[in-house]
């Protein structure tokens, strides 16, 4: 009799765990969606529907440490927690939730030709005038409807296929993927699910060729609608700095004014033409290549190449024997990198092709830092 | 019972030990912080440690995160740990049966005994740090907004003093929630074993395994499941919106705890032979 109480005690106790496990593990399966997948695609182009929501995007790309990019790395090799309150395409507002111990807070906003950025850290109100050419990618833009978005943008002409839908958010979303036909990328496929009614983004998904999914954004909470106008509005509390920057500025690693002027070609790719407003030069930088198949020149102190090149070498990449100086590649499934250091200069050449493409690039740039 | 068992707890000289240590660590830290005003930079050292040297109401938040992660399990370990393995180490415990009181409250009891003193420590380690904190730090700039008790969020917007003592109180609230449930796990083992050391290390154990998980990849699909994974969200409770979800998602996982390791303690204390 103590035997069977016994049992069914523990019985009771086992099935409770269970039963809270299965409460939180269980997820409802998608309703069956029939939708088209180049409407659903200009949708999610054309459209920029009012949310506001919260997303977890996880990157392991297996990127080694680099120098002045190490906000790039963190986003792309670790989980990012972003909150987003999005008016429109041009009134928005990402906050990235930062911290190692999740204890600051990184908020963009973006309200008309003016952006502002609040950092807890730095107790600091920036208000970023003009645009550059080009910037550091940042925790916005691992939101899935602007992931979605880029990447859909990037590939304009590609087939996109229906996938099945997932539920998401608590709402069933239809799925859509990309595979890209250019074959110099290293992006194998990219899939979407998107809410089928507003267009929305919910999930969107980044493989290589070959592997696994290495990189995964999710709105984990989404609700419809625009923000409250009070969320949009970005403060100085006392105590707190409020400072004006130009964008080229705040472009860090990517502005270097000493720099010799980007080659205009590498690796048989001609060198693209970056919008520029004055003050806003970038010298030095380049971008190279269309679409998906893309990659970007930027040139560096000697010592953040030096420092790029050993941590290259230390995480598994290969030396690359160059006249001048040192130089080393190291290769991800969907992102690759090379580095040169050379006289008091060095160039850091990456993006979403080959290390190969990459490693023909390097050897082009000129000797020490003399333009071609 | 249950009022016995706490007028107990408030008399055990132990516990009260465990009381001012855990204020007073953090009242150290907070003295070595004002004398060489080398309060670490953003993202090191404990959360919000680098912000509380220009406004000290923003000290119990950082001294909380102090005491998170050691101190503040190792004294509910103790305490849970001793529950039922010190009445059995003592002999106490088939005494304690004699009486006509059932199992099942006299394991309520215990844990509400528990309940009581972590909910008792994080308010103590709260209020004395604020005070330590005001005094030798004042108040911030933002007292000129918020008036005397005003603090800027992690998102800029400036708390009032209301603001700020209703998410201290939420905070205090969901802190005394997952010191309950590492309490209620303690509770479990101190069922079986009569000796409360053994108990009391069970659960150090339990919390260990749990931190060295946390970080790994491949414990992902468990991540979750963790307790130790949910003991920072409380942080979220000092933006502007606040950010419920891992609030809410912590407030389960540590229920779920209480109730399994509860049940287990039930289950295993039920029909144990006492001998001593």
């Amino acid at each position: 009799m103590a035997g069977q109480r016994f049992s069914r005690r523990w019985l009771l106790v086992a099935a409770g765990a269970a039963a809270i496990v299965g409460v939180s593990a269980v997820q409802l399966p998608a309703a069956a969606l029939d939708v088209d997948a180049e409407a659903l695609r200009r949708c999610i182009r054309a459209e920029v529907p009012p949310y506001v929501g919260y997303a977890e995007a996880s990157g392991r790309l297996g990127l080694p440490e680099i120098p002045q990019l190490e906000s790039v790395t963190t986003l792309l090799t670790t989980t990012t927690r972003i909150r987003s309150y999005v008016a429109g395409a041009d009134r928005w507002r990402a906050d990235q939730l930062t911290g190692a111990l999740g204890d600051s807070e990184r908020d963009t906003y973006h309200l008309g030709a003016a952006e502002y950025v609040w950092d807890f850290g730095g107790n600091q109100l920036t208000r970023v005038l003009g645009q550059a050419p080009l910037r550091l990618p940042r925790a916005g833009d691992l939101l899935p409807p602007d992931l979605a978005r880029r990447m859909l943008g990037l590939a304009p002409g590609d087939p996109v296929t229906a996938i099945p839908a997932r539920r998401i958010a608590g709402r069933d979303a239809a799925g859509i993927r990309l595979v890209p036909t250019d074959p110099d990328t290293t992006v194998g496929r990219v899939d979407i699910w998107a809410d089928p009614t507003t267009a929305l983004p919910l999930r969107v998904e980044i493989a290589a060729r070959t592997g696994p999914t290495l990189l995964v954004s999710e709105l984990l909470e989404v609700t419809d609608g625009p923000p409250d106008p009070a969320v949009l509005r970005p403060v100085v509390p006392p105590g707190a700095g409020a400072v004006t920057a130009s964008a080229a500025d705040l472009s860090g690693a990517l502005r270097d004014l000493r720099a010799p002027p980007a080659p205009a070609r590498l690796a048989g790719r001609a060198r693209l033409t970056l919008p520029s407003t004055p003050g806003s030069d970038l010298p030095g930088v380049g971008v190279y290549g269309t679409g998906l198949a893309g990659f970007v020149l930027i040139p560096t102190g000697r010592d953040v190449a030096d420092r790029a090149v050993d941590g290259a070498t230390a995480a598994g990449g290969t030396a690359i024997p160059v006249p001048f100086g040192r130089a080393a590649r190291i290769g991800t499934p969907l992102l690759s990198v090379a580095v040169r250091s050379t006289g008091r200069r060095g160039s850091l050449l990456i993006g979403t092709v080959a290390a190969d493409v990459l490693q023909q690039a390097l050897l082009e740039l000129p000797a020490r830092g003399r333009p071609s | 019972m249950i009022g016995v068992e706490l007028r107990l707890m408030l008399r055990r000289r132990r516990v009260w030990l465990c009381w001012v240590l855990l204020c007073a660590i953090p009242a150290l830290v907070a003295v070595l912080l004002a004398v060489t005003n080398l309060a670490p930079a953003p993202g090191q050292g404990g959360a919000f440690l680098s912000a509380v040297t220009s406004d000290g109401q923003l000290f119990p938040a950082a001294a909380l995160a102090l005491v998170l992660p050691v101190f503040l399990p190792i004294t509910v370990a103790l305490v849970s740990g001793d529950a039922v393995a010190g009445e059995a180490s003592t002999g106490m415990l088939r005494y304690l049966l004699v009486r006509p009181v059932g199992r099942l409250r006299l394991l309520t009891a215990k844990l509400v005994s528990v309940g009581a003193f972590v909910l008792l420590a994080v308010v103590f380690v709260t209020i004395t740090s604020y005070i330590v904190g005001v005094l030798l730090f004042g108040f911030g700039a933002d007292a000129a907004v918020g008036g005397a008790g005003g603090i800027t969020s992690l998102s800029g917007v400036v708390l009032t003093p209301l603001q700020l003592a209703g998410r201290t109180a939420a905070t205090v609230g969901y802190l005394a929630l997952c010191m309950l449930a590492i309490g209620a796990i303690g509770l479990f083992f101190s069922t079986l074993t009569d000796s409360p050391l053994a108990a009391a290390l069970g659960v150090l154990a339990f919390v260990v395994v749990s931190a060295i998980l946390l970080p790994l990849d491949a414990a992902a699909g468990i991540r979750f499941y963790l307790p130790t994974t949910h003991w920072l969200a409380w942080i979220d409770l000092f933006r502007d919106p606040i950010l419920w979800r891992a609030v809410r998602e912590g407030v389960f996982v540590q229920l779920g705890y209480i109730v399994v390791a509860f049940g287990a303690a039930w289950a295993n204390f039920a029909t144990k032979d006492v001998t001593s």
